[in-house]
């Protein structure tokens, strides 16, 4: 059979066969990433900043791998997926995160830079469906990250709770004001430590119309590092008697009100709970005098006897 | 004529003659008078000095050693109470030692002493009598104070006389002495005054009362006392008729009001605040009446049973927290709902977490969950009243729970009795896979937040409250492919299919509209995962340039139609399809891309060439 005999026979007897389909099932039952980006627009040089992104598979029978490529030429070096470039997606796990790294080099420079993470999936057996053009479903994450040379200080407050608290207690003339804790859950928006400034509780009787207390928070609250969440404590002296309340709270960063709002605020008879209340920090200015005033004039009259001692001796 | 004090001793001789003279003149008229007036008889006596003697020595009455006093003083400023006893005391002293008695009358008309017997009162009422008193020792009497309205016989007066005597029963001769004692001090002596009863015709309380609220019972009250003045007025409102105490003039257990304001002498009225937290319902009052001597109205205690109001529950702002205050991912690439949301609230209700029964007071709740620039606001808000719900961007449990399954656990812990105000209710929901997100898109920047209104078990609800602590919705650009595999159907070398006529559909399966990047590898029979797996030779690759695709259906020839490119050598390219975000949960949004493919007439190779395209789901850029 000559050269064009035979690649006629290829044609009409064979090549037919080519490309033909082997099924119209669905691929799978959906496929996803959230949130489809790495977004970070106060970024400072050496900051380290890590978003986690979840694969979802509608159905997740069969094991899975994710290929990940990174476009991103600007960011060489900076970013990378801590799970690798290659990873699996189990069966009957629907969610599987994946960390995305960001580390600013110290010589990166102030702008803002963009790229892609790609994520491919295919079947973690090679499985493939002979005579077809398989397809496999991707996702992209967008990267869009800022790196400024200005210091932003800003959080938000997520979630608030205060727990129940017991009322003060006098020991001698002294009286040590109830502990309230109110917790934040705080996100750090900006890019350095922050917390907030001042928490302030205006405590109302049970109907939310008669005041009868107005406190600020009584000592520092623990900061929040650069893009983390974290739930931070305000302890604020209250000398209201056993009962409930109502406590409009205000949170402050400087001189901007972040979050209003109203709680349930109980205040429980003394002993009632196992809780430490305020100690000196908590007494009044006028108890504090009252205590500190004795100690001051014991020490300076020791100090006196001991000066007038030495004189002698020297004499 | 002049004095001449030669003459002196004549005149001496003189005037003793004369004083002489004098004398024995004087002398002799006394005795005439002597026996001309008393001498006569006394010398007849003397005359008559055998006669018998005759001599009766009469009794004498009693007298006060100490003056009668009241025991406890009676006066207008401490009057005895009707029913009460006033007492007097005296101590009577008889000249014979005999026994006395101690009379209280309430004129001064002289008594009479009897023989052997208690003496009596000349006239008016005889208030009291003692017994038989041993001279020189106390003598009390008393006697019980009796109100006309008690007893229309009685004599006794607001403001009432008496005097008194101590007298004897001497058997011949009894006899009082003859003067009456009042008393010696103001608050112990005559009269003594008797306080009267205060009148209670009716009490009741003002009208119904909030927990927290003021409770004021009234009265239909006067005091038939006017000596002086009108008594002040008291009431005094214990739980049960038991409580009140008439020594104390106060309840010995559960109290619940008194007057406290001076000068009110009819009409009396006491408050109260009931207490922050009390259950709702009618609960037992008993009023009791006295004047400010702590006399008691006969028609103590009233009855007058108040009613505690149901109110409506209320909810905090910061109490409501949505998914712990974290940002809500969908995690449902199906086209279904993602379960598992949390949304804790608390509901305060000031009659108590729990009911007159024991159950629960706080039993309903009416909760949205909505994107929070849509509000609650009835007539265009998220509000459970409207039955507003869109899974789009507002779910409210107005909703059967086959549309949206919002469940509640109350917690257990929570309440914990009468008192405790506040339930926490632990909920979970569903939220569909095209839920707004706030991270992007037409919405960004907004968020999602939830209100509660909570509702007890007669059905009050508070007002719906938004938690102060809204969180973010995350985009999630979910979807699918109809179908599993390109299905080009069979060509000859040197063919193309003429037109982009193959399509793919995307389903948009996620809450953002949907584009697409496309690449894929070369086709050929021995391919296993890459293009790598394939001869660079024309003879048996379908290299990846010849897969043509577009959003609509072109020929394949058409300088629109996009080449596809490898996957790993070159980005993918991107397909604008544009596909809208789903709004609907029952219809998916989609796309479709049309492919086509030629065979280069190079191939000389025959079978089933096999390659994979990546289908990439991208956040649309219009969207």
């Amino acid at each position: 059979m000559n050269v064009f005999a035979r690649n006629f026979v290829v044609v009409l007897v064979l090549l037919p066969v080519l490309f033909l389909s082997v099924g119209i099932d669905r691929v799978e039952a959906g496929f996803g990433i959230t949130p489809p980006y790495v977004r970070n627009s106060s970024l400072t040089r050496n900051a380290i900043y890590e978003q986690q992104i979840l694969l979802v598979r509608g159905d997740p029978i069969s094991p899975q791998t994710a290929e990940i490529s990174i476009d991103a030429p600007e960011l060489e070096g900076w970013l990378e997926v801590v799970e690798g470039s290659s990873f699996e997606l189990p069966t009957g796990i629907q969610k599987v995160p994946m960390t995305v790294r960001v580390r600013v080099p110290a010589d990166a420079e102030f702008k803002d830079y963009t790229g892609a993470i790609r994520i491919r999936t295919v079947p973690a057996d090679g499985a493939i469906a002979k005579g077809s053009v398989n397809i496999s479903l991707g996702a992209r994450v967008d990267i869009d990250l800022s790196v400024i040379d200005k210091k932003i200080e800003d959080f938000r407050v997520r979630k608030i709770s205060v727990a129940d608290v017991n009322e003060g207690s006098k020991f001698a003339w002294l009286f040590f004001p109830g502990k309230i804790r109110f917790d934040m859950l705080i996100e750090n928006t900006g890019n350095v430590d922050i917390a907030p400034s001042e928490v302030e509780f205006k405590i109302y009787d049970k109907t939310g119309t008669t005041q009868l207390e107005e406190v600020t928070n009584i000592g520092k609250i623990d900061t929040v590092t650069p893009y983390d969440t974290d739930t931070v404590t305000a302890e604020l002296p209250t000398r209201l008697p056993a009962g409930g309340y109502i406590a409009r709270y205000r949170i402050y960063n400087g001189d901007e009100l972040k979050q209003e709002g109203d709680l349930s605020l109980n205040i429980l008879p003394k002993g009632t709970l196992q809780a430490a209340g305020f100690g000196f920090v908590g007494l009044s200015i006028a108890h504090k005098i009252s205590l500190l005033l004795p100690i001051f004039s014991l020490i300076i009259v020791i100090l006196y006897f001991f000066f007038i001692r030495q004189k002698r001796r020297n004499q | 004529m002049s004095y001449n004090n030669q003459e002196f001793p004549r005149y001496m001789h003189t005037a003793g003659k004369i004083s002489v003279f004098a004398a024995v003149i004087g002398l002799a008229v006394f005795l005439f008078a002597f026996i001309v007036d008393v001498g006569q008889q006394e010398l007849q006596k003397v005359s008559a000095q055998t006669a018998t003697t005759s001599l009766t020595v009469l009794n004498t009455p009693p007298t006060f050693t100490v003056e009668t006093y009241e025991v406890t003083p009676s006066s207008t400023t401490t009057p005895t109470n009707s029913s009460d006893a006033i007492t007097w005391a005296a101590i009577g002293t008889d000249a014979n030692a005999a026994d006395y008695y101690l009379l209280i009358c309430s004129t001064n008309a002289s008594p009479t002493a009897q023989a052997n017997n208690p003496p009596i009162c000349g006239g008016g009422i005889q208030w009291a009598v003692s017994t038989a008193t041993v001279s020189g020792t106390l003598a009390t009497v008393s006697t019980t104070t009796v109100e006309s309205a008690d007893n229309a016989a009685t004599q006794f007066d607001e403001s009432n006389d008496w005097y008194s005597w101590v007298c004897d029963a001497d058997a011949t001769q009894p006899a009082c002495n003859p003067i009456p004692s009042q008393g010696l001090y103001a608050t112990s002596s005559s009269p003594f005054n008797m306080n009267q009863r205060p009148v209670l015709s009716a009490a009741l309380p003002a009208g119904t009362v909030d927990p927290g609220g003021v409770l004021t019972f009234i009265s239909t009250s006067t005091d038939p006392d006017i000596v002086d003045a009108a008594d002040d007025l008291f009431l005094v409102v214990c739980q049960t008729a038991l409580d009140y105490n008439p020594v104390t003039n106060d309840c010995d257990s559960q109290f619940l009001a008194s007057t406290t304001v001076t000068g009110i002498t009819s009409d009396v009225t006491a408050a109260t605040t009931t207490a922050a937290v009390v259950r709702d319902g009618v609960y037992p009052a008993f009023v009791n009446l006295i004047d400010e001597h702590g006399l008691e109205a006969s028609a103590n205690p009233i009855s007058a049973s108040f009613t505690i109001n149901n109110v409506a529950p209320s909810v905090l702002s910061g109490d409501v927290i949505l998914n712990g205050g974290t940002d809500i991912t969908l995690t449902n690439p199906s086209g279904g709902e993602t379960t598992g949301f949390t949304l804790d609230f608390t509901v305060t209700d000031a009659n108590s977490c729990q009911n007159a029964s024991a159950g629960p007071e706080i039993i309903g709740y009416e909760a949205a969950v909505f994107r929070t620039s849509v509000g609650t606001t009835t007539g265009g808000g998220c509000n459970p009243a409207d039955a507003s719900y869109n899974p789009n961007f507002c779910y409210e449990n107005s909703q059967a729970t086959t549309t949206w399954n919002f469940s509640c656990t109350a917690s257990s812990t929570s309440c914990t009795g009468p008192t405790d105000d506040t339930q926490i209710f632990e909920c979970t929901f569903p939220l569909w896979f095209l839920a707004d997100p706030t991270d992007d898109g037409p919405n960004f920047g907004d968020s999602w937040s939830a209100a509660i209104a909570g509702g007890d078990d007669n059905f009050a609800t508070s007002s719906l409250v938004i938690g102060s602590t809204p969180v973010g919705l995350i985009s999630a650009p979910y979807f699918d492919l109809l179908t599993a595999v390109i299905p080009y159907g069979a060509l000859a070398p040197g063919d193309d299919t003429g037109t982009l006529s193959t399509t793919t559909t995307i389903e948009n399966l996620g809450n953002t509209g949907l584009d697409q990047e496309l690449d894929g590898s070369a086709m050929c029979p021995l391919f296993v995962s890459s293009s790598t797996d394939c001869s660079l030779s024309g003879e048996s690759t379908v290299f990846t340039s010849s897969q043509k695709f577009s959003s609509t259906s072109l020929s394949y020839a058409s300088v629109l139609a996009q080449e596809l490119p490898t996957t790993t050598i070159a980005l993918p390219a991107v397909l604008d399809l544009d596909v809208a975000e789903t709004v609907a949960t029952s219809t998916y949004a989609s796309g479709d891309t049309y492919w086509g493919i030629a065979v280069p007439a190079a191939v000389s190779v025959s079978g089933a060439y096999t390659g994979r395209n990546t289908f990439y789901g991208i956040i649309d850029a219009d969207w």
